[in-house]
């Protein structure tokens, strides 16, 4: 054997060479088929820029105020004894665990990120809804509501007006109101990432100690009752929009941009889900947002004038189609309508294990 | 907006055009229309048909190409018995191409840089928006504010002369600055600035506004504009222009640049191009608004002791490195010794830079640019000498004219920098003037009173 040093062995630096070939191969198949699906993926199905920048936008900011909350505490703990390397990874001004999120696979998670998804479109089509107002048109529904005579709903509104104004408090950038599940999967991930920053040999009983106290501490002050649907959903109960008051008070909320407080209120209505009813009204494949309004009671004509001012600010929807649905929904009586949200009303997380089980159908 | 000004049609149940007035003919007609057949504006058209299928009134912002214009219009179809009725109501007129104001419909609008805290209010002037925190430290309630008016946040005050930028702003859905306030509740004396927010019709949707400590009076005039600037064509046209022109110089030179990503270098050229036409509008901007201010009766320059030499320098300084792009070198021996003198410091420089920047532009390459001193009795002039083709002498009055250039056939300039730069010398007590011969380069030479 030579007296060379390892590192500058001739046969060494072959094989790191070798490994270093090989690592970029494999990179570039990993490209290669991150373009591939991209091009196979069907127009229909490609989420446009506006949307794909709001959910972007949505995850980093969410991602980057979890991440402060838990290094910036895990910081303070550690600022006595740590170390000045440990406290840079953690005091750094930038966030930096997004991109190791990612490449874990952790945004994959479609339940985690079709809630991205979800709020990102409300957002948007609360933001059309306001530009696509005719000129000189008035909202004074949350006015109104503000000063009603009943006391619970003035006390009600003024809760969800002021969350929503806080949602859209201008150059503030905007948080995802995540459930608290979720915000637990993120938490712990984050934490997880900033370990690992930190460096495996740096990493002792303390900073693992430090950074668990400091999750569970931002995971303690989530409170779901100061969540937008939430307050939303508590509004709508006070108000218990029936008969003629239910479509104008729809109409309404929409001229004023409050997505969330109509979907609210549809889900009062027809007592399902508020989030089950986002979702019917998201989705532009199909009629079942047409078919859910003629179930909560409403005519043509006012499922026609919903449906034209969610479809105008809508990117993603056609007027065409809602034209071309509007016939066949408005046969269908009511109460058969609503038996086909029956499922809905079953225990959430029994419907969540029948999809779990149907999206893997034993071959 | 009066009935006239609506256009208005009627449509059968099969969409085809049954009767119209006169405005909605000339546009349907020029888009290839006619009474009998479907309606030839696109957007209109498409709207008809889903009023009928829908059958229920329908309206939204549309923009239509009518020859050179673009036409902003709220169209409403409403379903009757016998088909569809239409009523356009044009909401402004523009050039085909989309102006910055419209983007704030698209893009979120910013508030104002800087500001203390944010505002923001629709367009009825209620508070949408107030940050929860500033309520205790003003002493109101931010939360019974929200929906309130505006006035229920602050005291507008006039300026001395009695303008209001708000509300002049909020008429003319724009943005506005210096609007002195008080917040009510402590009483504390701000000065407010917003960002006018448009609906998709490009009509008045709000403010997002921004509050800014009030100066210590003296009220410390806006930044970015001229002192004592009348508020007159110019001046307006300056602010209407600047920032739109900013914006495309800026984004042009990034794209230029690159700094966006690889690009076609023949984009990249056209992005080039881009930015110095912008450039140039800019200046033919500042030109515009210099010229309103000499041009008025009680223009009136600083009386301040000068040196010549220095002036001449600094103008030199300015202009070496467009002089070394063009292979020309300035000549600056002369510039040692202090010539004192009588003037503005600002109007000399802008003078000299003028003239030195004629002399680089019309100097072949290799050729010099000398700039001298003389003292002939009681004026200090600076003489800027060049190798250029010269200047006919018929031809050395015209070019102090309005509008007039050196050489016609040269592209860029406004035709405004020698009449400004001849006028301010003379508003200085100096004079300028030019003497040269065709082939012989040209002598321009700034007097100013001694000092």
């Amino acid at each position: 054997m030579s007296a060379e040093p390892l590192f500058t062995s001739p046969d060494y630096r072959a094989a790191s060479l070798a490994i270093r070939v090989a690592m970029a191969e494999r990179r570039a198949d990993a490209r290669l088929e991150t373009v591939a699906a991209d091009v196979a993926l069907p127009e229909r199905e490609r989420l446009d820029d506006r949307t794909r920048t709001a959910v972007t936008r949505l995850v980093e900011v969410t991602v980057a105020a979890i991440e402060q909350d838990i290094a910036g505490h895990a910081a303070r703990l550690l600022a006595a004894e740590g170390g000045d390397a440990v406290l840079r990874v953690l005091t750094v001004n930038a966030p930096s665990t997004l991109a190791r999120l990612g490449a874990a696979g952790l945004l994959r998670d479609p339940d985690l990120i079709g809630e991205f998804l979800m709020q990102a479109r409300v957002d948007l089509i609360d933001e059309a809804l306001l530009a696509n107002r005719a000129p000189g048109a008035m909202a004074t529904l949350l006015a109104r509501l503000t000063e009603s005579a009943d006391g619970v709903i003035r006390q009600r509104a003024l809760a969800y007006l002021v969350a929503d104004s806080r949602r859209r408090l201008p150059g503030a950038p905007r948080r995802a109101d995540l459930s608290t599940a979720a915000i637990h999967r993120l938490a712990w991930s984050i934490a997880a990432v900033l370990r690992e920053q930190i460096g495996i040999e740096a990493v002792d009983g303390m900073i693992d100690r430090a950074l668990v106290e400091a999750t569970e501490r931002s995971l303690a002050a989530i409170d779901d009752s100061e969540k937008l649907d939430t307050l939303a959903t508590h509004l709508a109960i006070a108000i218990d929009a029936r008969g003629d008051t239910l479509p104008i008070l729809l109409l309404d909320a929409l001229a004023e941009a409050r997505m969330t407080l109509f979907i609210a209120i549809v889900a009062q209505a027809i007592a399902v889900d508020a989030e089950d009813v986002r979702a019917l009204m998201l989705d532009v494949d199909s009629d079942r947002a047409w078919l859910l309004l003629r179930a909560a009671g409403l005519s043509r004509d006012q499922i026609a004038q919903i449906g034209w001012l969610l479809s105008e600010a809508d990117a993603m929807r056609d007027s065409e189609t809602l034209a071309d649905a509007i016939d066949s929904v408005a046969r269908i009586e009511p109460h058969h309508a609503m038996q086909a949200f029956v499922p809905l009303s079953l225990h959430p997380d029994y419907r969540r294990a029948i999809r779990g089980l149907s999206r893997s159908v034993p071959a | 907006m009066s009935d006239d000004a609506i256009l208005r049609a009627r449509v059968d149940g099969a969409d085809r055009l049954l009767s119209a007035n006169a405005g909605f003919s000339a546009i349907n007609e020029r888009a290839g229309g006619a009474i009998g057949a479907v309606i030839a504006v696109p957007q209109w058209a498409a709207l008809v048909r889903l009023a009928r299928r829908l059958r229920i009134l329908v309206s939204r912002a549309v923009t239509i190409a009518d020859g050179d214009i673009d036409l902003d219009c709220w169209v409403t179809a409403t379903p009757r018995d016998d088909g569809i009725q239409l009523a356009i109501s044009p909401l402004r007129e523009r050039a085909a191409w989309r102006p910055a104001t419209l983007l704030s419909t698209l893009a979120p609008v910013v508030p104002p840089p800087g500001a203390e805290w944010v505002w923001e209010t629709d367009g009825e002037l209620r508070i949408t928006q107030v940050p929860p925190g500033m309520g205790a430290r003003y002493d109101f309630d931010a939360t019974a504010a929200l929906g309130a008016p505006l006035a229920r946040l602050f005291t507008l005050e006039p300026a001395s002369n009695g303008a209001m930028p708000l509300l002049e702003a909020m008429a003319e859905r724009r943005d506005f600055d210096g609007q002195a306030a008080t917040v009510r509740g402590r009483g504390v004396s701000v000065l407010l600035a917003g960002t006018v927010r448009l609906d998709a019709g490009g009509g008045f949707a709000g403010f997002v506004g921004g509050t800014f400590p009030a100066p210590v009076t003296p009220p410390a005039p806006p930044p970015a504009r001229e002192p004592s600037m009348p508020a007159s064509f110019n001046a307006r046209l300056e602010q209407v222009l600047r920032g739109p022109l900013g914006r495309i110089i800026a984004n042009a030179d990034s794209i230029n640049g690159g700094s966006e990503g690889p690009l076609d270098p023949h984009y990249s050229d056209y992005a080039a191009d881009i930015a110095s036409a912008g450039r140039h509008l800019l200046g033919l901007v500042d030109d515009l608004v210099d010229l309103e201010a000499i041009e008025r009766d009680d223009f009136s320059t600083e009386a301040d002791r000068l040196d010549l030499a220095d002036i001449a320098r600094r103008a030199a300084g300015l202009l070496a490195v467009r002089a070394a792009d063009g292979g020309v070198s300035i000549d600056r021996s002369d510039l040692e010794t202090p010539l004192p003198a009588i003037g503005e410091f600002r109007r000399t420089l802008q003078i000299l830079v003028n003239l030195i920047g004629n002399a680089v532009r019309y100097s072949p390459r290799g050729a010099t640019v000398w700039l001298r001193l003389q003292q002939d009795g009681d004026r200090a002039m600076l003489i800027v000498a060049d190798q250029g083709k010269g200047i006919a002498v018929e031809d050395q009055e015209r070019i102090f004219a309005k509008f007039e250039r050196v050489d016609t056939s040269e592209a860029g300039g406004s035709g405004l920098g020698l009449y400004i730069a001849r006028r301010l010398a003379r508003a200085m007590g100096g004079d300028l003037t030019v003497d040269s011969a065709p082939g012989m380069g040209a002598r321009f030479i700034l007097s100013l009173p001694v000092g």
